[in-house]
């Protein structure tokens, strides 16, 4: 993996021969604008059907291993 | 005619005639996937029984004359990377491959209310990452015209699945090539759309700036009515455009008078393999014989594109991703297992009077993460997250990730320019025709190079489509690459359809009977 990704890096590294001074960077291909949403209450999704895909679940809450040590 | 030959176009007319139901289609749909997907692995799931009932239901409202979807009783294969609403899935990873989503994507969405029939999943590269189908956590895609080749990748399984008549439609999606290139080596027709033309709402994230959904067929007319039905714009998307969907199935017969068609010199040089040269050449004559005029055009930053890719792509994948953490959802480590490991590696540390080192231990939720990712995630995916991460890494961002922006916007600016003298740009779509299983597996770099010719596309945001145009001496499918200008789907679809009608190559199938 770490030859492989040497490698990866090593041609990625040829974009250093551009000049890019006066050049924008592109985030997106679209320019985006703020989208806002009319402030309406909806539906929401179904919390069991959420929660069912839990690895390890206590009732509505997600349990993970002790955050702070014991 | 028999079934799995005809286009989709076709079938759905002899649905509309009264001469053939959905339950007979999706019937003949199954029983090929029967016969042949043990061998070629196209799909991952297929709901038999629901896609039968929904056809038959299908079925029953178009006999009583009741009001049916554009898509009414036809069989489409979706993506594994598109949400399903209860129902498995998992782009192909371990992480993924107990996850339910809680809702349909908007493609999904707009699929049932086109009374289309779901007919199952189909496999890819995990979060479709590869170019192969080699990188999928379950199974390897063989291509129906030599199952000892890759399919391509990552749609691999939305391809195969139609050039092998499993289904007359599907859905992919294409982060850097990923409808485009498997499209070309199955011998199918593939679209990438616009950037924003299909909402990615529902779409599982691999690079969002990039990421587009869109259709594959065995023909242009029925990727033009499978692009009507799921464009558009949505509000759960806030990236989805908002301009209204063109007609593309009504404007295509007209031929399109006075095409420029551009060639760029960068992209017929080195690298390219003689027999996709020589088709692509022929394709050339054929838009000639039909009135076109073609100039060479340059794009001068398409050799840095690649690298720009492979620099933008994984740094979104790395940020996208993060959230698999083992914590709400997908897999996650045994922790039993986890803690006693943790603890022994305390006490061995601990005996050894190590307490700097003791203190440096992962706690239990942060080993639980990298267990998680470690055990969930193949390795491209990691691959991709590491690549990612170190391009964003503080002391690197400029030099690579804010680079590789820049670059972008030169190679968007090569399209703009050219575009304003060229209606089409007219190249290839991969450097060879389909490869052997195994041949790039040790080698990641050099599978990224074979999406020199389809990246530009989506960093630049412009929609290109795929077509069949030859086939090399050893019968494998060979593609054309036709690119548009932003929104230009139906002048990139009228193209196609132009140099379809002229040839013949979408009518050689690779399975002629189920």
């Amino acid at each position: 993996m770490t030859v492989q990704l040497g490698q990866i890096v090593q041609y990625i590294e040829q974009l250093s021969e551009l000049d890019t001074d006066d050049v924008q960077p592109m985030a997106h291909a679209v320019e985006l604008r703020n989208v806002f949403a009319d402030d309406t209450v909806r539906e929401s999704f179904d919390r069991e059907r959420i929660m069912a895909n839990a690895p390890h679940r206590d009732d509505e809450c997600y349990r993970v291993p002790a955050v702070l040590g014991e | 005619m028999s079934l799995l030959n005809s286009s989709a176009t076709e079938l759905l007319s002899r649905m509309q005639a009264g001469e053939l139901t959905s339950v007979e289609l999706v019937n003949a749909c199954l029983q090929q996937i029967e016969a042949h997907d043990d061998r070629l692995q196209a799909f991952l799931r297929v709901d038999r029984a629901a896609a039968l009932a929904r056809a038959e239901e299908i079925d029953q409202r178009r006999a009583r004359g009741e009001a049916v979807g554009r898509l009414a009783g036809l069989p489409v294969a979706v993506k594994d990377v598109l949400c399903t609403l209860d129902e498995p899935t998992t782009c192909a990873s371990r992480m993924l491959e107990k996850f339910k989503p809680p809702y349909d994507a908007t493609v999904v969405q707009k699929l049932k209310a086109a009374d289309a029939v779901l007919i199952g999943k189909t496999n890819m590269d995990e979060f479709a990452m590869g170019g192969s189908n080699e990188n999928s956590a379950f199974q390897i895609t063989r291509n129906p015209w030599d199952s000892d080749r890759i399919p391509g990748g990552s749609s691999g399984g939305a391809a195969a699945c139609v050039a092998a008549g499993m289904a007359p439609l599907s859905i992919g999606s294409d982060t850097g090539g990923s409808i485009r290139q498997p499209a070309a080596l199955c011998g199918v027709v593939g679209m990438k759309p616009t950037y924003g033309r299909v909402s990615r709402y529902g779409l599982i994230a691999f690079a969002s700036s990039l990421d587009q959904v869109g259709p594959l067929a065995a023909t242009v007319e029925d990727v033009a009515l499978l692009s009507e039905v799921i464009s558009g714009h949505d509000a759960c998307d806030a990236t989805s455009l908002d301009q209204p969907v063109p007609d593309y199935t009504s404007s295509l017969q007209q031929p399109l008078e006075g095409l420029r068609i551009g060639l760029p010199g960068e992209q017929f040089g080195d690298g390219l393999d003689g027999e996709v040269a020589a088709a692509l050449q022929a394709a050339v004559q054929v838009y000639q014989d039909l009135g076109a005029t073609v100039t060479e055009i340059e794009l001068p930053h398409s050799k840095y594109a690649v690298a720009t890719y492979y620099i933008i792509a994984p740094s979104e994948a790395s940020s996208n991703l993060a959230r698999y953490d083992g914590a709400h959802y997908g897999y996650r480590t045994d922790v039993t297992q986890m803690q006693q490991q943790l603890d022994l590696e305390r006490a061995e540390l601990a005996a050894q009077g190590d307490e700097a080192a003791v203190a440096q231990l992962d706690s239990p939720l942060v080993r639980m993460y990298r267990q998680t990712r470690a055990e969930g995630f193949g390795p491209e995916v990691k691959r991709r997250i590491m690549l990612g991460t170190y391009a964003l890494s503080a002391g690197y961002y400029d030099a690579y990730y804010l680079k590789a922006l820049k670059v972008r916007r030169l190679i968007a600016e090569d399209f703009r320019e050219a575009f304003a003298k060229v209606d089409v740009i007219l190249g290839p779509v991969t450097p060879t025709p389909a490869f052997p299983i195994g041949e790039k597996v040790d080698d990641p770099l050099s599978m990224y190079l074979v999406d020199l010719y389809t990246v530009s596309a989506n960093l630049a945001g412009i929609p290109g489509i795929s077509v069949p145009c030859g086939f090399s001496s050893e019968g494998l499918p060979i593609g054309l690459q036709l690119q548009a200008p932003p929104l230009a789907e139906d002048r990139l679809l009228r193209a196609a359809f132009m140099y379809q009608q002229a040839t013949e190559w979408h009518r050689r199938k690779v399975m002629t009977k189920a």
